[in-house]
């Protein structure tokens, strides 16, 4: 590949503790690569590590075992880590699924925005912070007036718009977006989703994108990557992935998008998958250009 | 066939009587009148007139209140009403100085306990608990006993570091619920410390548990350093504070002198309940407007 790779996971898992003898495994050997300037799509049902993955790329979670190689740098060695702090927070912004609780309630929106500019002493670039803010917001889409408003005051879309500006104001290059539409009306999920398109076109930053919604990956992401019970079963280009998919899991999951059409949803064919069908063990294998399908060790080709 | 009803329209109803609160309902005026007025007496205490409060003059002990002396006069023939304002500034910089430095070891302490991990958390937070099993006025005098003679900057420090525990247990609980926010993480992503965090996220959500405590932190101030001087472990019987003067009045009691007893007790119970008050309707006032939010 000629384009460079920004973030490499390599082998990652991450175990949850319940009590002294069981464990939960979130993340069981996941392996994935996003390019610079590229919106990689991660989705996967309730449940299927898609977001203690993405916490573990921020350094919110120290993952069991695997490393994630950020620009080179291995994000989990603590080490590295603190060579390359500023970098690392500066150049790396996160953006929550759940917008009541990613603000905080008792801080305006033109402190919000400013946050991360105050906390890395960032000279504002259009002098004062309180205009960096109303620059940010005018960008995502808001006027000044909200500037001294507090979130509680705003609506759920309006607050995913300011939570998106905070992100942009670092200027960042990798976005990762845990859910960042799940909590918002069908409508406004649109808008979001066409305002992240927009804003990629023209920051070029890399996007790690979760969602659970199909239709939002095709329309937005270049590469989607489908995760199933902590593993991730199948990586493609999306148009390859939607039109040829492999892993029986990436089929069932397709075959679960409905149709808005009552005829041609009336005949669609639901593919079930169980859990036993998954194999454990197992590793990441090509199966055409750019597409990987997750296949147990002892199974040939099919 | 003919409707049995028909609609004509629609008669407006009359709004309903909108009776405007004013400005000073629901607002605790009369303790806020009074505080002000004990607290402005004793900053313009030399404007009043007053006599030196340590000027002994035995030739007059015990005199009762009239006109040379409005308060009369304590049994060592000191002017009681130069002493209440005196000993009122005194006493209220006691309460209000122990009281911050409690409200601020309790943040520190509370915040650093929720923020850590597991093990530390349970370590501090038993230390707390065996700071409040204690009982606080055998701590009280041993810190005392340790910093020698009293004087009030003393007596705050020693009252303000006995009086923390139960705060910060408060701060604790509320730090552990709101950092898991996501807020919190947000943070701590775009790389904010310990005490950016406590400062912009955690204090302005919290301090509404607190406040109440704050406030009613400076009553039991005034109280605590009242009750070691009453029991004589406090100041010195020269430095005038408001429980000092009360420490004279078992021997008031029997001389049947009750001005030494009931009116710098009077200065104190009206300051305490004025505080009181004023604490309890901060408390309504703040549970109403985190209500308002959602």
């Amino acid at each position: 590949m000629a384009e460079e790779i920004l973030l490499d996971v390599q082998h990652l898992t991450h175990v949850f503790p319940l009590n002294r003898r069981m464990s939960v495994r979130a993340v069981d050997d996941v392996s994935f690569q996003i390019r610079r300037g590229e919106i990689f799509g991660l989705v996967g049902e309730s449940g299927s590590g898609k977001s203690t993955a993405a916490r573990c790329v921020m350094n919110l979670y120290r993952p069991r075992s695997g490393r994630i190689l950020y620009k080179g740098i291995d994000t989990c060695d603590a080490a590295a880590f603190r060579a390359n702090r500023r970098m690392l927070q500066t150049t790396r912004q996160l953006i929550f699924q759940d917008t009541s609780s990613s603000l905080n309630q008792r801080m305006r929106v033109w402190d919000i925005i400013t946050e991360p500019l105050r906390i890395q002493r960032v000279v504002p670039p259009r002098g004062s912070l309180r205009a960096e803010a109303a620059f940010q917001m005018h960008y995502v889409g808001l006027d000044e007036s909200f500037l001294d408003k507090y979130p509680p005051e705003l609506s759920g879309g309006q607050r995913q718009r300011v939570a998106i500006a905070r992100a942009l104001a670092m200027e960042p290059e990798l976005l990762v977006a845990d859910e960042p539409i799940a909590s918002l009306d069908v409508s406004i999920q649109a808008q979001i989703v066409n305002l992240f398109k927009h804003l990629q076109q023209e920051h070029g930053f890399s996007f790690l994108f979760i969602a659970h919604d199909l239709a939002m990956v095709e329309f937005l992401c270049d590469r989607v990557g489908v995760m199933y019970r902590g593993r991730l079963v199948e990586t493609a280009p999306t148009a390859e992935l939607f039109s040829n998919p492999l892993h029986p899991y990436t089929r069932a999951l397709l075959s679960a998008i409905p149709i808005p059409d009552p005829r041609r949803e009336r005949s669609r064919q639901l593919v079930t998958f169980h859990g036993e069908d998954l194999p454990p063990g197992g590793a990441l294998r090509e199966a055409g250009p750019d597409h990987f399908v997750l296949r147990s060790s002892g199974s040939g080709e099919d | 066939m003919k409707e049995r009803f028909e609609i004509v329209g629609i008669r407006p109803l009359p709004d309903p009587p909108v009776r405007k609160r004013k400005w000073h309902e629901g607002k605790p005026l009369l303790s806020a009148g009074v505080l002000a007025l004990i607290v402005l007496g004793c900053l313009l205490l030399p404007l009043m007139g007053t006599r030196d409060p340590s000027y002994m003059d035995l030739t007059r002990c015990s005199v009762p209140p009239g006109k040379a002396f409005l308060f009369g006069t304590d049994a060592m023939g000191r002017d009681v009403f130069s002493m209440i304002w005196y000993g009122g500034r005194l006493s209220l910089f006691i309460g209000v100085a122990a009281a911050l430095l409690s409200a601020a070891i309790a943040i520190l302490f509370g915040a650093a306990s929720g923020c850590a991990p597991a093990w530390l958390d349970g370590l501090l937070m038993r230390l707390t608990e065996i700071l409040l099993s204690v009982p606080n006025l055998l701590v009280v005098v041993l810190l005392q006993a340790v910093l020698g003679k009293a004087s009030p900057l003393s007596i705050a420090l020693v009252i303000g570091v006995t009086s923390w525990t139960g705060m910060a247990k408060i701060v604790r609980t509320e730090v552990r619920q709101i950092r898991a926010s996501e807020y919190v993480l947000a943070s701590r992503c775009m790389g904010g410390g310990f005490f950016h965090i406590l400062w912009r996220h955690l204090t302005p959500n919290f301090v509404s548990s607190i406040m109440f405590m704050a406030v009613m932190n400076v009553r039991s101030a005034i109280v605590a350093e009242s009750t070691l001087s009453f029991m004589g472990i406090g100041l010195p019987v020269e430095v005038v504070t408001w429980g000092s003067m009360l420490s004279l009045s078992e021997k008031a009691l029997l001389s049947g002198a009750w001005w030494i007893i009931l009116i710098p007790g009077g200065f104190l119970v009206a300051a305490l309940l004025c505080i009181t008050s004023l604490g309890s309707c901060l408390r309504r006032n703040i549970n109403r407007r985190e209500n308002n939010l959602y």
